[in-house]
């Protein structure tokens, strides 16, 4: 039977992922296969539909998607770095060098603010490179699944050709019991074809539907990601502002002081 | 006058563009490499997947951008700070008549006054609000 290696070859790997990655690789001989045996009756149709699944859940660049995932886990990985190695130590040097006054006052309030806005860029990698392996594992999964469904058919299918060709064989032979036997073998076959059909073309859907909602759910939730309270401040490169703008910054209040808080040692002008 | 160590101050702002600037720019560089295309998903995946994917990467992807954006800001006004000081520093020395003293102050303000320049030219800061 023409074909027939690709289906030898998914077999030999097992009914399992490992044979899918066969098919997988054997594609077009996959597809050949599937095409001479169109005439195979009702099972030739779930088959078809169920490759078709297969072909539309195949990701069209897997190895972007993973690098993607890399990318995200490394951001928070990065951000978790500067976040506890960095931040302490590198805010504290310049703590120590400026004491405390209405200036300093606002520097920390000022990287208080941007320390939320690390941990928030930060965890909201994490769930971004969860989001990302999620959808793609659930799409692997589809893969997977109708992939199997093929396989299964392909093998209902050759099976009943060959029982169905036995039986013909034992039929032609003009010996009434082996003629007999031959009928039930052929009637045998047939219905085989149909029921599994059925059965299966049910599993797939089932298959289909449950993997498609997973990939919507792992990914539903990222919008919420995105927030007016999850900001780095917008830029305004007000530093050349003297604070009397209401635009306070923390180098402002160093001008500002000098007249309004002279108890501290802003006398100076 | 506060006891402000200028000096100290300045390098403490130096390292600080050293260890935060690096790190800023690799996440934000990566986030901007974060792109999919609804093709890259698979035709199954595609609509589902790239509806959300994309606008929240997108806006983790500013976010990035606008954490360089804001380290800058930080470094520049840090640096600000620093000359402020500094030409404080300077006034008292030249009422103590100290020539030493204005001599390197007047330097080191010139350099400061430099890094200052440096640090915000042609660069979108963030705030130091």
């Amino acid at each position: 039977m023409a074909g027939e290696e690709a289906f030898t070859g998914a077999v030999a790997g097992g009914t399992t992922i490992g044979a899918m990655k066969l098919l997988g690789t054997y594609g077009p001989k996959w597809a050949a296969t599937l095409a001479k045996i169109e005439l195979a009756g009702t099972l030739a149709k779930p088959a078809a539909g169920a490759a078709a699944i297969w072909l539309l859940a195949q990701p069209g660049d897997d190895q972007a998607i993973t690098a993607a995932f890399n990318d995200w886990r490394t951001i928070n990985t990065k951000l978790t770095y500067l976040r506890i190695q960095e931040w302490g130590k590198t805010i504290q040097a310049v703590q120590a060098a400026w004491p405390e006054g209405e200036d300093r006052k606002a520097f920390d309030r000022f990287m208080g603010i941007v320390f939320q806005e690390v941990q928030q860029l930060e965890s909201a990698a994490a769930r971004m490179a969860d989001a990302v392996q999620d959808a793609q594992s659930e799409i692997h999964k589809i893969v997977n699944n109708a992939g199997l469904i093929v396989d299964s058919l392909l093998g209902i299918i050759i099976a009943s050709e060959i029982v169905q060709l036995i039986g013909k064989q034992m039929m032609a032979t003009g010996v009434p019991p082996v003629v007999a036997q031959g009928a039930t073998l052929v009637a045998a076959a047939k219905a085989t074809q149909e029921s599994s059909g059925l059965l299966l073309m049910g599993a797939t859907v089932n298959a289909i539907a449950g993997a498609t909602v997973a990939v919507i759910l792992s990914m539903g939730n990222l919008t919420a990601l995105m927030g007016a309270d999850n900001q780095f401040p917008l830029p305004q490169a007000n530093l050349d502002s003297d604070g009397t703008d209401g635009k306070t910054d923390f180098d402002d209040i160093v001008r500002k002081s000098a007249t309004r808080s002279p108890g501290e040692g802003w006398s100076y002008t | 006058m506060v006891d402000v160590n200028t000096e100290a101050l300045k390098a403490a702002t130096q390292n600080l563009l050293r260890a935060f600037r690096p790190i800023a720019e690799q996440i934000s560089t990566m986030a901007e490499n974060t792109q999919l295309s609804p093709y890259q998903w698979g035709a199954i995946g595609a609509a589902t997947v790239a509806r959300n994917y994309a606008p929240s990467r997108d806006y983790q992807a500013k976010q990035a951008a606008d954490f360089v954006k804001c380290v800058d800001g930080i470094n520049a006004g840090l640096l600000s700070v620093v000359r402020h000081y500094r030409e404080a520093e300077l006034a008292t020395a030249i009422r103590a008549q100290d020539t030493l003293k204005t001599t390197d102050l007047q330097n080191k303000l010139a350099l400061d006054v430099a890094d200052l320049e440096k640090a915000t030219k042609g660069k979108a800061l963030g705030p130091t609000d």
